[in-house]
């Protein structure tokens, strides 16, 4: 962990300049919201370097037989079966990722082709699930969000490929267990890896390991007259060198106390170890690491306000691996400004790190720690409220955030006016993407509460959110607990929707089809009870796809015809114009050509300029993906001259409304056809800038392959 | 919990069983029982008997842990029935035949000399002067001089002390290299605990590394248990 200190203009500075300004109510919030802004502008616009290694810590000290040691390691003659991969192990608080980063920063001229890192979250109830961190490997080595298989084993096949012909360096930073870290390794090649854990992971093989002890009193000395910098002159050698000492040669422990006497010039080094001695006898029970940790942690700790104090300890029970002031300030129950300031004095004295995301988080002990003062400070009642407080506020948010995108709430009218303001369908979509291990942790809590209209509300909200992000990994859990929630409220049309919502989870990557055939089943079953017509065509609808997917094309087109009829009856022009297209796909899939350019003519119909019958904003996305699909058809009846001008019309849409991956792909399709219809120049021009939108998208094998065919003689 | 909950540690020559006090005070914690033989390093035979004393009093299964001429003592007592696993810290790790003697007759060039003084009474005895540097230079100058101090005469017969039959051939091994063990070169202890076939850890340290880095060995021996 670094020294800490904000990364922004602090918030008292802000606050300590309107009052010198004498700036009025209105322009001194302005002015604070303006540097609020800037800081996380900064932060929101910074290129996020994929993977990318930590800087180093500028007063990094000592270690120098450790950075011998994975200096010999990386280049040790690579014998078959010595795979180059050291793992740095031992308890917490004793730098490991510290030790790490400088050992890769020492390491980067040997690879040419890159050190890449990752955060396993090792000691998290949640670690990085294995193929999450193989898809960020992988697009920090350069895959494109299309090339990247929906599937753990595909993932990590492409990973070993991509690494085979690099010099690589993969730092994995606090792995939990070996099942995780084996697919990340480099196998043969020139890739190199380090990770730390604090468990010695005894079922890697091909692994050296060293255990990282602490830091020699000489070595810890420096490192604190180094945090202490010039004011080290005057508490003196001895006194610095018995801190260091009661400090245990940890290095989280070493900063702490020095961040504490930097920030607080009153106190003197020797004062602060004779109390330090004085907790230690009376604590002796406790280990000797955690101990000497958790004596660091209370000096700072007591010195906070009151205020600073309740917000750090209570913000123990956040359930997702980092947050922001808005959370923290519901967490602590203060006002954002309030927040800001305790976080900002939070992160000076290092008990919290600020992410360049303008998020923050804990180290895994300072967490235990403020858990620990929790349960001491605050009484059981008060950490039930805190917990139903938090979970509320979180829930309410995802919720809000959800309806931005379901065409029925849109832009949120802001009832609840405790919630943080979301005023975009960007922030609704980012904010539920930073945010999602902590309203899953709230929709989890709330769901073993019995809570059960929040839950349900809260997953009904992700529906149309969830096809934006379709690959998170949490959808069939969000909606088993919705369908939960709705089976317990015995609302049987809710069940149906929540059980055909598992349905669709299941058709999207990766696909299974049986599985969603079982939930298709259940939502018929529940909404035929409820006499629920519109769920009972959705199951068909869904039936419908996961059988196509299967290959059992006639059963296919009988279901999502089906769906298609009621539809239709009912009047739900949207869904019935679904239906049309995923019957259009089946009658393709099966060769039945005409038939299924009927179904796309009919949609392109539908979703016409002059059709009031559908929600325009889904015609406006619809009618490219018909216009697309027909003159797919087209072209494979042979009608090229038809096939090209619809297919003309469609890549201008999507080129209006930024649907890239689709504009490409279907810029190649015309491009083909323009071949086949011998017009070899527009042919040319139509490959090439299928190239070059390929290209934005960063899918560079198809790039490639257009590129050439732009090229190629006819 | 591990399935194994007793844990005998051997001390090697030189000191006493009172250095393992850092291990047996983090193993203590997680409620393993813990035995220190204090092995007179006399004569091999000796202190195998001494060893063995600890096992038969044992009511389960055991992790043997040895430090440096410890583990020649482990590797001849540990065919006891009640001994699951070994765990070599620093130590030697002598195969069929062989002895301390054996092993450190013939150093690599340019390996570290341990300054033994010649034997006294058919004792040996490191020098103090130099204890600090060749056996524990990662220790506080005050704590290594009192070790050199307070050192156990070594009994030449228990250098050459042959092993038997080895238990590593028999039972799964456990091995912490010290990187900076000026006693026994590391690379001679990387060596057998590649040929014992062992779970290798290195941490940085002198041949004091179970004084000096007490959490390292512990985890060690926690991984040997579980």
């Amino acid at each position: 962990m670094e020294r800490g200190r904000s990364r922004g203009p602090q918030h008292r500075t802000v606050a300590a300049l309107a009052d010198a300004l004498a700036l009025d109510e209105i322009a001194r919030k302005q002015l604070i919201e303006l540097a609020r802004d800037g800081r996380l502008r900064d932060h929101w616009t910074r290129p996020t370097g994929l993977c990318e290694l930590p800087r180093s810590v500028d007063d990094f000290t000592g270690r120098a037989a450790e950075l011998a040691w994975t200096n010999d390691l990386i280049h040790a003659d690579k014998s078959p079966g010595v795979a180059g991969v050291g793992l740095i192990t031992g308890p917490a608080g004793l730098g490991k990722t510290t030790f790490a980063v400088r050992a890769a920063h020492t390491l980067r001229p040997d690879f040419p082709d890159g050190v890449l890192f990752l955060d396993l979250f090792g000691m998290s109830p949640q670690p990085l699930a294995v193929g999450e961190a193989l898809a960020l490997l992988l697009r920090a080595l350069g895959a494109a969000d299309q090339q990247i298989p929906s599937d753990t084993s595909g993932r990590a096949s492409l990973y070993r490929s991509m690494l085979r012909d690099r010099r690589v360096l993969v730092v994995l930073d606090n792995a939990a267990s070996e099942e995780q870290v084996r697919p990340l390794l480099p196998g043969g090649g020139g890739g190199r890896a380090l990770i730390t854990s604090r468990r010695l992971l005894a079922g890697l093989e091909g692994v050296r390991r060293l255990s990282l002890g602490p830091l020699p009193l000489l070595e810890a000395t420096e490192l604190l007259t180094g945090i202490l910098g010039e004011r080290s002159a005057s508490d003196g050698e001895p006194a610095l060198a018995q801190l260091a000492q009661l400090c245990g040669g940890l290095p989280l422990a070493l900063r702490i106390i020095g961040n504490r006497l930097v920030s607080r010039p009153d106190w003197n080094a020797a004062e602060l170890a004779a109390r330090l001695s004085n907790e230690e006898r009376r604590l002796d029970q406790l280990s000797a690491g955690d101990l000497k940790i958790a004596n660091a942690f209370g000096m700072s700790y007591e010195q906070l306000a009151a205020s600073a104090r309740q917000v750090f300890r209570r913000l123990a029970l956040v359930p997702g691996r980092d947050f922001d002031a808005a959370l923290a300030a519901v967490a602590g129950g203060t006002s954002i400004e309030d927040a800001w300031d305790a976080l900002d004095e939070l992160v000076d004295l290092g008990l919290l790190q600020d992410s360049t995301s303008g998020r923050y988080r804990f180290h895994d002990l300072v967490r235990l720690f403020a858990r620990d003062r929790l349960q001491e400070e605050d009484t059981s009642a008060e950490r039930d409220a805190l917990s139903g407080r938090m979970t509320s506020w979180l829930l309410r948010m995802a919720t809000t955030a959800g309806r931005w995108f379901e065409p029925a709430y849109g832009r949120p009218d802001r009832s609840d006016s405790d919630l943080a303001d979301l005023s975009s369908m960007d922030e609704a979509d980012r904010w539920l993407r930073v945010n999602a291990d902590n309203w899953l942790g709230a929709l989890r809590y709330a769901a073993s509460r019995g809570l059960h209209s929040v839950v349900l509300d809260c997953a009904e909200s992700m529906h149309w959110f969830s096809d934006r992000w379709m690959h998170a990994p949490h959808w069939h859990e969000v909606f088993t607990l919705g369908a939960e929630a709705a089976a317990a409220l015995g609302d049987l049309a809710q069940h149906a929707t929540q059980l055909n919502y598992l349905a669709w989870v299941h058709t999207v990557p990766p696909e299974d089809p049986e599985t969603a055939l079982r939930y298709t089943a259940d939502a018929l079953d529940v909404a035929t009870r409820s006499d629920a017509t519109a769920q009972i065509a959705w199951a068909h609808l869904y039936a419908g796809v996961a059988l196509r997917l299967l290959g059992r094309l006639d059963e296919a087109v009988a279901s999502t015809s089906r769906a298609a009829e009621m539809f239709k009856t009912t009047g739900d022009i949207d869904a019935y114009c679904q239906c049309l297209g995923a019957l259009g796909n089946c009658l393709r899939d099966s060769g039945r050509y005409t038939e299924a350019l009927e179904q796309f003519h009919r949609m392109c119909d539908l979703a016409g300029d002059e059709e009031p019958a559908m929600t325009p904003s889904i015609a406006a996305l619809t009618r490219p993906y018909a216009l697309a699909r027909a003159g797919e058809c087209l072209g494979l009846l042979g009608r090229r001259a038809e096939a090209i001008t619809k297919l003309t019309e469609a890549i201008g849409l999507m080129e209006q409304l930024q649907l890239s991956g689709l504009q490409a792909r279907y810029l190649e399709v015309l491009a083909t056809i323009l071949a086949d219809e011998g017009r070899t120049g527009e042919s040319r021009r139509v490959y090439a800038r299928a190239a070059e939108v390929f290209e934005t998208v960063g899918d560079t094998e198809a790039s490639g392959r257009c590129r050439g065919l732009a090229t190629a003689a006819h | 919990m591990p399935t194994i909950q007793n844990i005998v540690l051997v001390h090697g020559g030189f000191v006493d069983g009172s250095g393992w006090q850092g291990v047996h005070d983090d193993l203590a914690r997680d409620g393993f029982r813990i035995r220190i033989v204090q092995n007179p390093t006399l004569s091999l035979d000796g202190d195998v008997a001494a060893t063995r004393r600890v096992l038969d009093s044992l009511d389960g299964p055991a992790v043997l842990v040895g430090h440096s001429y410890g583990g020649v003592v482990i590797s001849e007592a540990g065919t006891h029935p009640n001994v699951a696993a070994l765990a070599y810290i620093a130590a030697f790790a002598p195969d069929k035949g062989e002895s301390v003697s054996t092993l450190i007759a013939d150093p690599p060039p340019g390996a570290p000399v341990p300054p033994i003084l010649p034997p006294v009474n058919g004792f040996l005895q490191l020098d103090p002067d130099k204890f600090h540097g060749a056996f524990a230079a990662d220790l506080p100058a005050q704590q290594a001089a009192f070790m050199a101090d307070s050192q156990v005469p070594w009994g030449v017969d228990a250098l050459g002390g042959a092993v038997t039959e080895p238990a590593w051939r028999h039972k799964p091994s456990w091995y912490l290299v010290a990187t900076e063990d000026r006693m026994i070169p590391p690379p001679a202890q990387r060596a057998m605990a590649e040929r014992a076939g062992s779970f290798v850890v290195e941490a940085i340290g002198s041949h004091a590394v179970y004084v000096s880095q007490p959490a390292a060995v512990a985890d060690l021996i926690r991984q040997a248990a579980a």
